[in-house]
């Protein structure tokens, strides 16, 4: 072939071409960093609200509701939104990552390893900062009609058929205590001694708590397990009076509430 | 000035020719041919538009000479931007490379790391068909096969250059070079070729 050196310096010339500058050059490379990370983020905060929506539940469980039950209502109330978020979001950071200048140095097994471990560590992070109840705050003032897809954790607790109840408690008896559920209804529930008490809740009113029981008559559950909410749903102290004295709604370390004195009556 | 631009590096080269574009001139001098070669390996072209494909791939690399950090070797650089640019000419047609041009002797290099072909290709008519064969593998196979065994690039040279991961490449090269073996015991009916 002729030699064309010089009629590319020849061209250089009479184009007054210059080399271009390296952001010129790169802004697609730097756009697809960016998008990475904003992925990235947005995996990390879609996990967090996962976590905050699977923490209500632990394998404790089981011994009340069997395999079956704990997984079919895992399943039927699970946060699908924030899962296929997540997904998407671990899916589009691997497809800009790709398209970074390097991107194609990586295999596919090591960038998807990479974000899912970065998605992961921050989730986790965003979890224990509770940034993910702060996000579900904003959610459920934001758009209050769709918390059933946002917060899916309020429905799971909603279904006394399954022997799951949750709300807010509005008063308290000894051995009992009323409980205004999330949708406002006003159930009763019974708890005695084999009760468990998941972490020390406290029974008081104005705590938000979920009980896992047996449905006996129409808002009347007997409570075998009684666990607080995350940080009481939306990190606010507990509010309204305190219980009466003696009966200060703290169980002991134990799990067991002291003996109930002889007068409780229980409602028909 | 002529021999310090001879002995210089490329990286050299590549720095002086951002402030003076003559000396882009020996970069070009250096691996035109190089390229005219590779581009006519694994396009269809003719000399004419395979020189044009150059002008524009050498055009592309000065105007991006301030991206060329040394992270690439120059050579892996520019046959990347050359693959690019004869992928885009490629499009701008709308064919694929239905039948790339291998010399004889290219068509026994392409095997000569695994097979003595020449044993069993004395005829130059066994040549053709090995060519052939060549040209009716997909371009993806052929192309990795070209750079590795007509172009002598190693694996990370390839990776650069056709912008895939290292295991793709290695099973790239490993799969052309199977389908070209098995063909070539199809048509040759030998049993010897591993």
């Amino acid at each position: 072939m002729r030699d064309i050196s010089k009629s590319i310096v020849a061209k250089i010339k009479e184009g007054h071409v210059v080399p271009e500058t390296r952001f010129k050059l790169q802004w697609k490379s730097y756009l697809f960093w960016t998008m990475m990370c904003v992925m990235i983020f947005i995996g990390a905060l879609s996990l967090s609200l996962v976590i905050f929506n699977f923490s209500d539940m632990n394998p404790g469980f089981l011994q009340y509701m069997g395999l079956q039950k704990f997984f079919m209502i895992l399943f039927i109330t699970a946060p699908y939104l924030w899962m296929a978020l997540s997904l998407s979001a671990l899916l589009f950071g691997i497809m800009a990552f790709r398209k970074t200048t390097r991107g194609y140095r990586r295999s596919t097994l090591f960038v998807t390893s990479l974000i899912v471990l970065i998605i992961s560590i921050l989730g986790v992070f965003g979890h224990i900062l509770k940034i993910d109840n702060r996000m579900r705050g904003l959610l459920s003032r934001g758009a209050p009609n769709f918390s059933d897809v946002t917060n899916p954790m309020e429905g799971r607790w909603q279904r006394p058929g399954d022997g799951l109840i949750a709300g807010e408690i509005t008063n308290t008896e000894p051995g009992s205590f009323d409980l205004k559920s999330f949708n406002d209804q006003n159930w009763k529930i019974i708890y005695d001694q084999k009760t468990e008490i998941v972490d020390g809740t406290q029974i008081t009113i104005g705590k938000k708590v979920g009980i896992i029981g047996e449905k006996t008559e129409e808002f009347l559950m007997y409570a075998f397990s009684i666990k607080k909410f995350p940080d009481d749903w939306n990190g606010q102290p507990p509010s309204g009076p305190m219980p009466p004295p003696g009966l200060d709604g703290q169980f002991p370390p134990g799990g067991f509430m002291p003996l109930p004195p002889p007068d409780i009556r229980m409602p028909n | 000035m002529k021999n310090i631009q001879t002995d210089a590096t490329d990286n050299e080269l590549v720095e002086r020719s951002k402030e003076n574009p003559d000396v882009f001139g020996e970069l070009v001098s250096r691996y035109q041919n190089r390229l005219f070669y590779y581009v006519k390996r694994i396009s269809y072209f003719s000399s004419e538009d395979i020189e044009d494909i150059l002008q524009e791939t050498f055009m592309k690399a000065y105007r991006s000479l301030n991206i060329f950090d040394g992270d690439l070797k120059f050579s892996t650089w520019i046959y990347q931007i050359a693959r690019n640019t004869t992928i885009d000419a490629i499009r701008k047609k709308q064919v694929r490379p239905q039948t790339v041009c291998f010399d004889t002797e290219d068509t026994v290099k392409l095997l000569k790391s695994d097979i003595n072909i020449q044993i069993h290709t004395e005829a130059k008519d066994h040549l053709k068909i090995i060519q052939d064969i060549i040209n009716a593998m997909p371009y993806k196979y052929k192309e990795v096969m070209v750079l590795r065994f007509l172009e002598e690039k190693n694996y990370e040279e390839i990776m650069d250059i056709i912008q895939k991961p290292k295991g793709t490449v290695a099973a790239l090269i490993n799969r052309g070079r199977k389908m070209l073996l098995d063909e070539a015991r199809n048509k040759f009916n030998i049993n010897e070729l591993n």
